[in-house]
């Protein structure tokens, strides 16, 4: 027994460590090329190691006799592990990385031709600062108008974009479309946007080549994702002559609850009072509308989301033709615009994502139009145009393998429009349906690509169409990327023209897309070639068939830098070569919405010592073709208006008050007052008399003061404490 | 069989001593790299004691305090970078390691203070964007941090200095800044002697407010 004992004691005394110890010593690189630093060699089991120098070499001591496992970590690439033998002294290790592990953003594949503007991302285009200092009415539109590809269209609401018309750029809100997202205008003027910038985190703007998630526009799509939870519960309240607001949102306690409402009226009278407009306004424009919100986070990180407004307008125009002492017009407009979104969001498990929501679209002109000839009524006209549509969108995201990612879903609208013009009743009921499926994967650690499949159907018009799209992205170093897209997109005929029950279907375009994009530390430079055709564009004339077409190509170049402490600029310049032959074109030729060359500058500056923040910019834009019923069809379309330019100017200054964060802002927009001429109406009997196509008015004020109180004293409190 | 008894007794004792000699090196080894993040200036010496940190990790998986220097670490690091691309997946990092401390250790405010600093860095990335979103991030845990102890003198430091360097036009009160630190100071002399539990601040505590007489 004893001997038991002894002889287990002097085997445990003699597994004790009592070993020397032995340096390692290597290098880490990349390919056997690239030196890494900041490595970690670690030894398994243990605290030893070191972290690799700016050469990639490292050195440390371990306990020797025995063999060793080094794991090696670095960031960006897959882990790399060696085995050394046990040994006294060892040879220098070479530690290479072969593969870069691309969960680390990479390639970005998502948006090859858009511009992405999220939290993470942060050389973004578009943030919510510079919608509102850069645009002079803090409209998300007018600030987007800065970007390339925009055309500078201000006699009409939406977006154009390329070579397309304003009903073919699509506006989402949480991946549910927006109708109307302007205030209803009258004839030849735009409106301002119904949705404050506030209310969106994310702007994501492509300007062609979009992902097969997306359909029913022509040209580009605008897709807005509204906030998640607010930081605290506030109240806010705008103050100025043209426009009032109070909003408040509430958090909960739990911070998983938040509500809120705001309400807003825009008054252009008093405005109209002061800077006469032209044409005239019988009722000047006056906008009410009120919303309210509600969201809750659950336990499992799942997002609901309710958004609703209603909101009454009205605006009327009193016009007399120019040089005409026989025809006149009275237009009258009445709206009523209710909107509601429903969003929700969730993980399902670690693989599977579902978004879902509900959008409801429900908008109510009432026009009425008086035409006087030679100052006795002539005939009066009364419309009234509901346009209604339910959509509902349901979103599946499948993580598979090497980081790749499966999207499949449907969007579903159901469409219910009805014009009563007199006695005659027009109206048109779709179903449009579609279903997509996309896979976004790498290929290598420098090559990433997206594939997707679209098919959609039109109950209206008993058609279909499946829409193939291809996207491919190629890492030419750590940040900059060439990137290629291409993909068929269908758009239903505009509503005013299936409304008139015409047997139609889908109209086509093909794009093809060139992009370079480079993102530095300081500055964004993206380039950008293009082509897209289009076919079964609806033409009016003779008949009303699909038998239009045209097409578009352009060139685009982006620089935005941030180099220079507190100022920042960018420059974006736009050629575009388009040609249509569609509605009542009877030729081949460019339309009335396209200028040939579009550039913009824009600079802003930060003053620190008065914090003040002042943004000039300044856009270009040659001129466009205007109707002209003088020329023959040969030449339709073949005039143009004079180039345009236009300098504007916001200054956004924030003064000291306490427990506040208070903003006032004065814009102007047409700071040099240049005549801008957007084209030309004819007198209908008269072919030597017109009027242009104007700004209401040259320049444009604003003054408004925004304040937002934080509701909770929590500063207060402490103060109070100490 | 007495002997026996004994035999297994002095097997446990022996197989203890191991133990005791790990924990007393492990200690050691803990306390060496808090020794160098203490007096960290340089990137590189930022990154070593990260990775020091995530090498203990790799072998002590339930001590929250080992979580928390490598997140602070982390921290560091992603503040002494120059360009900003980087910065966010520093912070996630840190983040992960610090929700991995909270998760040993709940409702500690230390870990609140430290989930604070990491949202104050990322406001680097994007000042104009960032500022007014992760301040009251940071401020509300802050806030919590108070209500858990309010005797912690790196809740006013950090309160403090967002007091400091936030613009007034944002809600920057240098007056308040000024009460905060002093109070911090006032706590940090009244902290018990340094151990490895958190105790960093009290030298930059004080610059801040000799910066400001």
């Amino acid at each position: 027994m004893r001997f038991t004992i002894l002889f287990l004691m002097i085997a445990l005394v003699a597994i004790a460590p009592a070993t020397a110890q032995v340096r390692v010593t290597g290098k880490v690189t990349y390919q056997r090329v690239t030196p890494l630093k900041g490595a970690n060699i670690m030894v398994a089991g243990s605290f030893d190691g070191a972290t690799s120098a700016a050469d990639g070499s490292f050195s440390f001591e371990t306990a020797g006799g025995r063999s060793l496992l080094l794991k090696v970590h670095a960031d960006g690439y897959e882990d790399v592990q060696v085995t050394l033998p046990a040994g006294d002294s060892l040879p220098d290790i070479d530690v290479v990385f072969v593969k870069k592990n691309i969960t680390l953003k990479s390639v970005v594949v998502t948006s090859p031709t858009g511009f992405e503007a999220a939290d993470k991302v942060r050389s973004v285009v578009m943030q919510k600062i510079d919608v509102l200092t850069t645009a002079t009415d803090g409209n998300i539109i007018s600030a987007l108008k800065t970007l390339p590809g925009a055309q500078q269209v201000n006699e009409s609401n939406g977006l154009f974009i390329r070579g397309g018309s304003g009903t073919e750029t699509k506006i989402l809100f949480d991946g549910l479309p927006v109708n109307n997202f302007s205030y209803s205008a009258a004839p030849n003027t735009s409106s301002r946007s119904r949705f404050a910038p506030g209310l969106f985190k994310g702007t994501f703007f492509s300007s062609g080549g979009y992902s097969a998630i997306y359909g029913g526009a022509l040209s580009s799509v605008l897709a807005l994702e509204s906030e998640d939870m607010p930081d605290k519960s506030y109240a806010d309240l705008s103050l100025s002559p043209i426009q009032n607001g109070l909003g408040f949102q509430k958090l909960a306690n739990n911070k998983k609850t938040t509500f809120g409402a705001s309400f807003n009226y825009i008054s252009l009278g008093g405005y109209y009072k002061m800077f006469k407009p032209t044409p005239s306004y019988s009722t000047a424009p006056e906008f009410l509308d009120g919303a309210v919100n509600f969201k809750h986070r659950f336990s499992n990180k799942s997002i609901l989301k309710i958004y609703t407004s209603y909101g009454i307008g009205r605006v009327g125009i009193t016009e007399q033709q120019q040089g005409d002492v026989y025809t006149g017009s009275n237009f009258r407009l009445n709206n009523n615009n209710l909107y509601t979104n429903i969003s929700y969001r969730t993980k399902l498990n670690s693989n599977w994502k579902m978004e879902t929501g509900i959008a409801i679209n429900n908008d109510i002109n009432r026009i009425k139009i008086d035409t006087t000839f030679a100052e006795q009524k002539l005939y009066a006209d009364s419309v009234r145009d509901r346009a209604s549509a339910y959509a509902v969108r349901l979103l599946f995201t499948r993580y598979l393998f090497a980081n790749s990612t499966l999207n499949f879903g449907t969007d579903v609208q159901f469409i219910n429009d009805r014009q009563q013009d007199g006695g005659d009743i027009l109206s048109q009921k779709d179903t449009y349906s579609a279903g997509f499926a996309e896979f976004n994967t790498y290929i290598t650690d420098k090559v990433a690509l997206r594939a997707g499949l679209r098919a959609e159907h039109s109950a209206l018009m008993n058609k279909s169409n499946i829409a193939p799209r291809l996207a491919a992205s190629y890492l030419l170093s750590k940040r900059s990327q060439f990137s290629l897209a291409w993909g068929n997109y269908y758009q239903r005929p505009d509503r005013e023209i299936l409304i008139n029950k015409e047997k139609l279907d889908f109209t086509k375009s093909t794009h093809y897309i060139a992009t370079f994009q480079q993102e530095l530390k300081d500055h964004t430079f993206r380039m950008e070639g293009y082509y897209k055709d289009y076919h079964h564009l609806v033409q009016t004339e003779p008949d009303t068939t699909n038998g239009g077409h045209g097409y578009v190509k352009g060139a685009e170049l982006f620089w935005r830098d941030k180099s220079i402490k507190n100022v920042e600029y960018w420059l974006s310049y736009s050629f575009t070569d388009s040609k249509r032959k569609y509605l009542d074109y009877p030729v081949l030729t460019q339309p009335t919405f396209v200028a040939n060359h579009t550039a913009t500058l824009a600079v802003k500056k930060l003053f620190t010592d008065v914090m003040t923040l002042v943004g000039v910019s300044y856009t270009y834009s040659s001129g466009r073709p205007y109707y002209n019923p003088n020329r023959d069809s040969k030449n339709y379309l073949s005039d143009r208006t004079k180039d345009y330019h236009n300098v504007n100017l916001t200054v956004s200054y924030l003064p000291k008050l306490r427990r506040t964060f208070t903003v006032i802002v004065f814009t102007v927009s047409n700071v040099l007052g240049n005549s801008q001429v957007y084209g030309y109406r004819y007198s209908p009997y008269n072919n030597s008399i017109r009027t242009p196509v104007i700004s209401p008015t040259q320049r444009f004020f604003f003054l408004g003061l925004f304040v937002n109180l934080g509701v909770d004293r929590r500063e207060d409190i402490i103060n109070g404490r100490m | 069989m007495k002997k026996l008894f004994i035999a297994a007794f002095m097997l446990i004792g022996m197989f203890n001593t191991t133990l005791a000699q790990d924990a007393s090196a492990y200690q050691a080894a803990l306390k060496k790299n808090i020794a160098v993040l203490d007096t960290a200036r340089k990137i590189s010496t930022f990154q070593e004691v990260a990775n020091a940190f995530e090498r203990m990790l790799s072998v002590e998986k339930n001590d929250w305090l080992l979580y928390y220097y490598a997140s602070m670490s982390l921290q560091g690091l992603a503040e002494k970078q120059t360009d900003p691309e980087g910065i966010d997946a520093i912070l996630d990092k840190a983040q992960t390691y610090s929700d991995a401390a909270a998760a040993l250790n709940p409702k500690n405010a230390d870990i609140l203070c430290l989930n604070a600093a990491i949202n104050f860095s990322r406001i680097n990335v994007d000042f104009m964007a960032r500022g007014p979103q992760y301040s009251a991030k940071a401020e509300e845990m802050l806030m919590a941090a108070r209500k858990i102890d309010a005797n912690n003198p790196r809740v006013y430091l950090l309160l403090g200095q967002k007091a400091f360097f936030t613009p007034e036009q944002f809600g920057g009160d240098k007056k308040l800044a000024k009460k905060l630190l002093e109070k911090a100071v006032e706590l940090y002399a009244q902290a018990p002697a340094e151990t490895n539990n958190p105790h960093w601040g009290q030298p930059l505590a004080q610059n801040l407010l000799s910066n400001m007489k």
